[in-house]
């Protein structure tokens, strides 16, 4: 894992520093709102429904066992003894005193933690592919560039003050599990047979109210020129974004105002006038990240998966291969009942930071999908593993199946709500509370978002939810069909909003006509591909 | 704040209008001796960019910005390459050294200097 230099920990001591005193300022009358929001929002600092909430980077989500350690800690001694993993790999903390915030980020900095940029219109967390580094096929392990990226977007003196939240995401394998085409940017790292290593770089994808699939903007950029072509797209957006309505702040909205054509001109105008040759990557670099990324495993006898029908069940829904041979990636699900998706508690982190110590390398994983990895866990360590996680209710093998729902916090938690998203995440396990239907099911994701600001990503979702408000009360919109992997596709509407309790028995009747009628070996987004939303429409409103 | 050169008073420009992300910029500007971009607001940030990449282009007068720039945010404008920044009376009573330099160390490179207020013919 990449270990902070004294450069870096200076940076993120002095972030402490400079927050407290923007603070005191604050509290003293000195610094008006105004002013203090971009300063406190820059530090993942949101005035929410009941406290502040404070949203803690990990970047590229790769936490160490000591960090989670840490948060636990801090669950317990300044919220209410639990955190929230985000759909953006970070994780938040709902009940926290605005006048403690310093003293939090001054803990988190001596675990090499921070809340820099996890908020406001800049550069935010890079987020990238939750298995990075265990993969076999990627063309380098897609952490080392963002890292690169961290550091260059790390108090941009040109870039803390966009229109508008920039979200970039990376990726080095064929396979997108890091949705890159609904960010900002989106960048595809390859091998290339003249630059060694490659990128395509996509523009212009997002969700929230104007949902975009990005734009493949470029080709083939020798990646040691990353960092010259991303301040070129910045400056163009700096420059020519618009500021005068913030939701059409996005670069979304620009690329499509100027056309992909023009803003591609911009950009390659600004690349060549501007280029600076202390941004070009050197080779030096790229190989030192890749050292500290790089986790060396001995190859180990396999063991398969013999064993209890529980521990079969568990290893087939919940682990993946691993490149070295004898390992598994093992994913704990975040999404069991009467739990909120994400939601893990104090005791629970401690535990996950010993079995990442135990198990994999001290090392742990968030997803986009609200779940967590220990990615290098050795197969004859499974079933002492399976024990541990299941006596901490982190073994419910439900990974990927229609109770894996991503949920925002909605209404229980955020004052942008129109309706609430927990209980219809709850309400999920409660209608398919059976494992063996659910696996029956098949990969099946719900989302949920209780605005339109598509914190839970349901544009993406096979089964979208959105809570909209109708005559002062929650109500939800559904779409169908889509997804966030190569050949993304935005999800369709099928029909008028629904009350809270008709939700479940329409997706309820939706799953069973999926049940009654798939063709064999069709998953229920291709399902839906086949049959198109108008007919499902029909079945799905029958009873109204 | 009016500002004045030796030609007379100086208006300050607000990018974009001043620059067009798509045109070479020295063309139109390289000859001028002092510039001047407002920030429209205290979280408009165009102006940052604005220098940044006129100083990209080896842009040598003076850069200043007037406007909201507040006491947080003088770091990144003399970073991004701007010789003088706007304060209110209050933030100039305020102002510590740490403001001008909060951090010591930058990932970013620097940006090239402009050179000391002079012309030839
Ligand atoms: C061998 C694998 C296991 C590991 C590595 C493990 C790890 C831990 C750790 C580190 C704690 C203390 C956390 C803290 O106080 O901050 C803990 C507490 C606890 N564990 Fe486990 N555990 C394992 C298995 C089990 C099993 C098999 C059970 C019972 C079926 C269990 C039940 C508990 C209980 C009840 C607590 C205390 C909860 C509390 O203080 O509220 N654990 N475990
Ligand atoms: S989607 Fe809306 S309700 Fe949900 S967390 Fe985001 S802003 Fe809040």
């Amino acid at each position: 894992m990449y270990k902070y230099n004294p450069i870096d920990q200076a940076i993120v001591d002095a972030r402490v520093s400079q927050f407290s005193e923007q603070m005191t300022r604050y509290l003293a009358g000195e610094l008006p709102e105004e002013q203090f929001m971009p300063l406190r929002l820059q530090n993942g600092l949101y005035i929410q429904r009941h406290a502040p909430m404070l949203r803690v980077a990990i970047p590229y989500g790769t936490l160490a066992g000591y960090q989670l350690r840490h948060l636990a800690q801090i669950a317990r001694k300044y919220d209410r003894g639990y955190g929230h993993f985000t759909t953006r790999q970070n994780i938040q903390f709902n009940w926290l005193a605005l006048e403690q915030v310093p003293e939090v980020l001054g803990e988190l900095a001596t675990v090499q933690m921070h809340a820099i940029q996890t908020s406001g219109a800049c550069v935010r967390n890079t987020t990238t592919d939750p298995l990075a580094g265990t993969v076999a096929d990627e063309a380098i392990d897609p952490r080392v560039v963002c890292e690169l990226i961290r550091q260059w977007s790390t108090f941009h003196p040109e870039f803390a003050y966009l229109p508008r939240k920039f979200k970039i995401a990376v990726v080095a394998t064929e396979e997108d599990r890091a949705a890159i085409e609904v960010h900002d940017v989106g960048i595809r790292i390859k091998k290339h047979v003249i630059h060694g290593l490659a990128f395509d770089l996509w523009v212009g994808g997002g969700l929230g109210r104007t949902p975009l699939l990005g734009h493949r903007l470029l080709a083939d950029l020798p990646l040691d020129e990353l960092r010259n072509w991303l301040t070129a797209v910045l400056r163009v957006y700096n420059l020519a974004g618009r500021r005068d309505n913030k939701y059409k702040a996005r670069i979304k909205i620009l690329v499509n105002a100027m056309g992909v054509e023009a803003f591609r001109e911009a950009v390659t105008h600004r690349y060549l006038t501007d280029h600076d040759s202390d941004l070009k990557i050197s080779a030096e670099t790229l190989e030192d990240l890749g050292d500290s990324f790089s986790c060396k495993l001995e190859p180990q006898p396999i063991e398969g998966h013999q064993g209890s029908l529980d521990f079969q069940r568990w290893y087939r829904q919940n682990t993946k291969p691993h490149r070295i041979m004898g390992y598994r990636s093992v994913f704990l699900s975040l999404k069991r009942p009467g739990t909120a998706p994400g939601d893990v508690t104090a005791l629970q982190m401690d535990v996950i930071a010993d079995l990442a110590d135990r198990f994999s390398q001290s090392e742990i994983r968030t997803t986009h999908d609200q779940n967590l990895i220990l990615p290098h866990v050795a197969e004859s360590d499974l079933k002492e593993l399976l024990q541990c996680l299941s006596a901490h209710d982190l073994a419910h093998p439900n990974l990927g199946l229609i109770s894996d729902s991503i949920a925002c916090p909605g209404l229980d938690f955020c004052s942008l709500a129109n309706a609430p998203s927990l209980s219809l995440a709850e309400a999920l396990h409660e209608t398919f509370d059976d494992l063996d239907e659910q696996v029956d099911i098949g990969p099946l994701e719900v989302k949920i978002s209780g605005c339109m600001n598509a914190c839970g990503h349901h544009h993406i979702a096979h089964i979208g939810i959105l809570g909209v408000e109708k005559k002062g009360q929650p109500w939800y919109q559904i779409t169908l069909g889509g997804r966030d992997q190569q050949g993304a596709a935005l999800g369709k509407r099928l029909g008028p909003a629904v009350p809270h309790d008709d939700v479940l028995p329409l997706i309820k009747r939706l799953v069973d006509t999926y049940l009654e009628e798939r063709q064999p070996g069709e998953y229920f987004v291709g399902f839906v591909d086949r049959l198109g939303v108008d007919y499902l429409k029909e079945i799905s409103y029958a009873t109204h | 704040m009016p500002l004045i050169n030796s030609q007379g008073a100086v208006t300050a420009l607000s990018p974009p209008d001043a620059l067009d992300p798509t045109q070479s910029d020295m063309t139109s500007v390289g000859d001028v001796l002092m510039i001047a971009f407002a920030f429209d607001s205290p979280v408009d940030g165009k102006a940052f960019s604005a220098a940044a990449l006129l100083r990209a282009e080896g842009y040598g007068g003076t850069l200043i910005g007037v406007g909201p720039v507040g006491l947080d945010r003088l770091a990144y404008g003399f970073r991004a390459g701007f010789d003088v920044l706007e304060l209110t009376d209050d933030e100039w009573q305020q102002l510590q050294p740490h403001h001008l330099s909060p951090f010591p160390h930058h990932y970013q490179p620097e940006t090239r200097p402009s050179q000391p207020l002079k012309k030839s013919a």
